[in-house]
């Protein structure tokens, strides 16, 4: 039976409308206006024990309110939620010592106080064993290397190493059910390296079920084998990365910045133009063409910089969208 | 059950360390913080002298007992404020800020550990203030209390912090729906102020607002009035009555708050 | 952007305040309410006094919550903690205006709302106890209060700017706050009009200058203080005023120069 089930989940927020303006304040004096926000819904998937799953989708798809809703912190609408045989919205004390959510931006660790003593309180609210608590603390600490920053007080501790003690408070209890909201928020790229490495590690040695939410792709990428895209509430995709990529990105984008101006008419043949400003000029080619077509422009033109990307995730959720729609219209 | 009880015990000395620790982390802090409370505690005394100037009695308590009740609640407030109050001043900055999300992950009774969290040493020098107060007051004025009084006294003491426990979580869970008003804990602190006066003066008012009011006032009274005249009537039972129900009372509502509570969107 | 569109938008902001304002003015309400309650009772057993009765009560601390509401300044947090202490100090010294005159007008809204609040509660009280209130109908008298409050704002802004430019030197005031404010509350009529403290107490008070920024223009406006007490109060409040003024701007060019010199 998989670890985490989720049927028909469905979540609607009501929300407090405000006009704006002097008249706006005055009315809201006596009446308030409210509609309905559907965060999520009918979604349905579900996800065996030891699975590192991504869920990707642009800003406000409902990425956070699922996770919310699977570890307990909102209830559902509609729809069956269970996570390890629990029903997460009963908070049961045995259910909460076994996941951890871990939010990107919010922190837990005091301020004043080095982490260690955070991780003591943390000790005796999960109430972990002494001698488990030395263990698991002396590994995870030399995993992410700051043993020697653990009497610090946190005031003084760069963004990186608060990062990394906030997970480590978070991970002492040794959860087996990660629930990772957008980790690599704010960090500098080789903070988001160090992060993915030590994700990968956790979710090889003790077979955790990790699900990781982002809006960058790298994070991913680098991950992920399963995604779940999810935007405006709804699943548009469940299934491998690389499905994903190659079903429905076809192309690769080139964006060139060239010495000289060039003939557009020239480029055209090769593939679309979607811009030129001045001198750069990005070009969208079939996937396989990418290598060949961008050898070729170096080889004719004298060019400044070149660069093959894949579409941005929007692009890909974009198109994806599009097709449901579409597929709605025929069906 | 026990074993419950043990890890709750256990959880609380480690939230005393941790709060210790902050306290004496900043000498500045620590200075400024006794200055503010040993400063407010001397002016009650202040304050119950003035009004007193010229009174012999009022509400049937002697000018003596409206003093003695002044520096109780000195004493009676200086612990409130060290157990609770720091908690309840986070209140809305956990709940705007989402950071309810936090307690409510941990596998530990939320409102235990939203009221239990701080805990504010300072006002520990406000207690031995008032203690200090008192015995000095009873000597000077040769007021004899009975065993039987300072028993009572120290029971009663018990139901009336709970029962204005029970009142600020009341009030604080509010903030749950109104998380912008913040200032009500400062609200709060003035009607605490309610307990300085006697329980029968409001009595006197017949309106059903200070229905609110009349808990805060017999938190205290009821504990001076049993410390100085030895008396165990009505109003004791309702106190202990209103404490355990407005106890359980409280505890539905907060559980009934937090199912309402969503939290702070990403 | 016309001054009259500023001026709405921080009338729109201060109404988003309302509710906020409105605890504010209620805090001292109640504790003005619960002492009214509290002299029903102790008046019976006091010492009488021809100027202490239910009316000169109820008056006295109903006109204590407005002079409270609108004459009572609260900018020195704002002052010490935001502008010195984080730094945003830094904003005001690149303007044209003296940073009195700017702290000045972002209060007025305020006191404007509790002041606003104070003229409901004033109209309310007489229609519903009109007997009660003893206010003067000689308009010298009321004139004279109107200028004896003026300065009685001015009196206390002025202290309250004084105590958060403190903040220059001080890394953590809140002690030497808080200890202020008690000295206020006792020496402005705070819990008891000053004429009931013991003589040497009495004397002092009329000394410093925390009468005069509620426990006089209360004793003004209800006719209590004929046209020679009325210059008196005046005078005083100027030479204090005068005093204040000074050490404000000896504060302000001494810790300027260290604030700029160090940094915060």
């Amino acid at each position: 039976m998989s670890i985490i089930q989720v049927k028909n989940l469905t979540k609607t927020f009501r929300i407090g409308k405000k006009e704006p303006g002097l008249m706006g304040a005055l009315k809201s004096v006596f009446i308030r206006k409210y509609t309905d926000f559907s965060a999520v819904t009918d979604i349905s998937f579900s996800i065996e024990e030891g699975e590192l799953v991504g869920f990707i989708g642009p800003n406000g798809a409902g990425k956070t309110t699922t996770l919310k809703i699977l570890s307990g912190l909102l209830y559902p609408t509609k729809g069956m939620v269970q996570v390890a045989g629990f029903t997460p919205f009963e908070r049961k004390n045995d259910f909460l010592k076994k996941i951890s959510l871990v939010m990107g931006q919010k922190n837990q660790l005091w301020w004043d106080l080095p982490p260690m003593e955070s991780f003591l309180l943390n000790k005796e609210i999960y109430q972990v064993p002494d001698h488990q608590f030395k263990i698991v603390l002396n590994e995870l600490s030399s995993l992410m290397d700051v043993e020697d920053i653990l009497q610090v007080q946190v005031r003084n501790l760069s963004l990186g190493q608060r990062m990394k003690c906030e997970l480590i408070a978070q991970l002492l209890y040794s959860p087996r059910i990660l629930f990772l909201d957008e980790p690599t928020i704010g960090l500098d790229v080789i903070m988001q390296k160090k992060l993915r490495d030590f994700i990968k590690e956790y979710n090889k040695r003790y077979n955790a079920t990790i699900i990781l939410t982002s809006h960058y792709m790298d994070d991913v990428k680098e991950l992920c084998k399963r995604v779940i895209v999810i935007d405006h509430g709804q699943i548009l995709f469940d299934g491998l990365l690389e499905e994903v990529i190659k079903k429905y990105s076809r192309h690769k984008l080139l964006s060139i910045v060239f010495d000289n101006p060039v003939s557009v008419h020239e480029l055209g043949v090769l593939g679309q133009i979607v811009l030129h400003e001045g001198r750069q000029i990005n070009l969208e080619v079939p996937r396989e063409k990418s290598n060949e077509v961008a050898a070729h422009i170096l080889k004719t033109y004298s060019v400044a910089d070149l660069n093959i990307e894949e579409p941005p995730i929007e692009e890909i959720i974009r198109s994806l969208f599009s097709k449901k729609k579409q597929s709605h219209v025929t069906a | 059950m026990g074993n419950d009880m043990r890890r709750y015990f256990e959880l609380y000395k480690a939230l005393l360390r941790f709060s210790f620790l902050r306290f004496t982390t900043y000498r500045a802090l620590f200075i400024n913080s006794m200055i503010a409370t040993i400063g407010w505690g001397l002016f009650q005394i202040i304050w119950i002298n003035l009004l007193t100037i010229r009174t012999k009695s009022a509400f049937g308590w002697s000018k003596n007992e409206l003093i003695i009740l002044a520096i109780l609640y000195v004493i009676i407030i200086g612990l409130f404020h060290f157990f609770f109050t720091g908690n309840f001043e986070r209140f809305s900055v956990i709940i705007d800020k989402g950071e309810l999300d936090f307690i409510l992950l941990k596998p530990i009774d939320s409102q235990f550990m939203v009221t239990n969290f701080l805990q504010r040493f300072p006002n520990m020098v406000r207690v031995a203030l008032g203690i200090g107060l008192l015995c000095i007051h009873l000597y000077m004025t040769n007021t004899h209390i009975s065993p039987a009084g300072w028993i009572g006294f120290m029971v009663f003491i018990v139901f009336g912090i709970v029962l204005l426990y029970s009142l600020w979580l009341a009030y604080c869970t509010l903030l749950i729906w109104f998380p912008r008003l913040t200032n009500l804990i400062d609200f709060l602190y003035t009607i605490n102020g309610i307990s300085r006066y006697p329980s029968e003066m409001m009595y006197e008012v017949k309106n059903f607002i200070l229905l609110f009011i009349l808990p805060f006032s017999i938190a205290i009274a009821t504990p001076a009035k049993v410390l100085v005249r030895g008396t165990l009537d009505g109003e004791v039972l309702g106190l202990v009555f209103l404490s355990v129900g407005l106890f359980i009372a409280t505890r539905i509502f907060w559980k009934y708050a937090l199912r309402h509570y969503t939290s702070a969107s990403s | 952007m016309s001054l009259l569109n500023i001026f709405f938008l921080h009338l729109q902001q201060v109404l988003h305040h309302r509710l906020r304002s409105l605890v504010w003015f209620f805090i001292p309400l109640m504790n003005n309410l619960t002492l009214i309650l509290f002299w029903s009772g102790a008046l019976k057993n006091s010492t009488p006094s021809a100027n202490w009765t239910m009316f000169s009560v109820t008056t006295y601390y109903f006109l204590l919550t407005i002079a409270g509401a609108m004459l009572s300044s609260h900018i020195e947090e704002d002052i010490a903690s935001l502008d010195i202490q984080q730094g945003d100090l830094v904003r005001y010294l690149v303007r044209p205006f003296p940073y009195y005159w700017i702290k000045f007008i972002e209060e007025v809204p305020y006191r404007l709302l509790q002041g606003s609040y104070g003229i409901i509660l004033l109209i309310l009280f007489s229609l519903t106890f009109g007997n009660l209130i003893q206010i003067s109908s000689d308009p010298f008298v009321l004139i004279m209060s109107v200028v004896i409050a003026i300065f009685a704002y001015f009196l206390s802004y002025t202290m309250k700017v004084n105590l958060g430019l403190s903040a220059f030197w001080f890394t953590d005031s809140r002690g030497f706050f808080e200890l202020f404010t008690i000295i206020l509350i006792v020496f402005s009529g705070g819990i008891v009009p000053l004429h009931l403290l013991p003589t040497t107490f009495q004397t002092l008070s009329y000394v410093l200058p925390f009468a005069y920024t509620a426990y006089f223009p209360i004793m003004a406006i209800q006719g209590q203080l004929n046209a020679a007490q009325l210059s008196q109060v005046i005078g005083v409040q100027i030479v204090w005023l005068g005093a204040l003024l000074l050490l404000n701007r000896i504060m302000w060019f001494r810790g300027i120069k260290q604030f700029t010199a160090y940094g915060q």
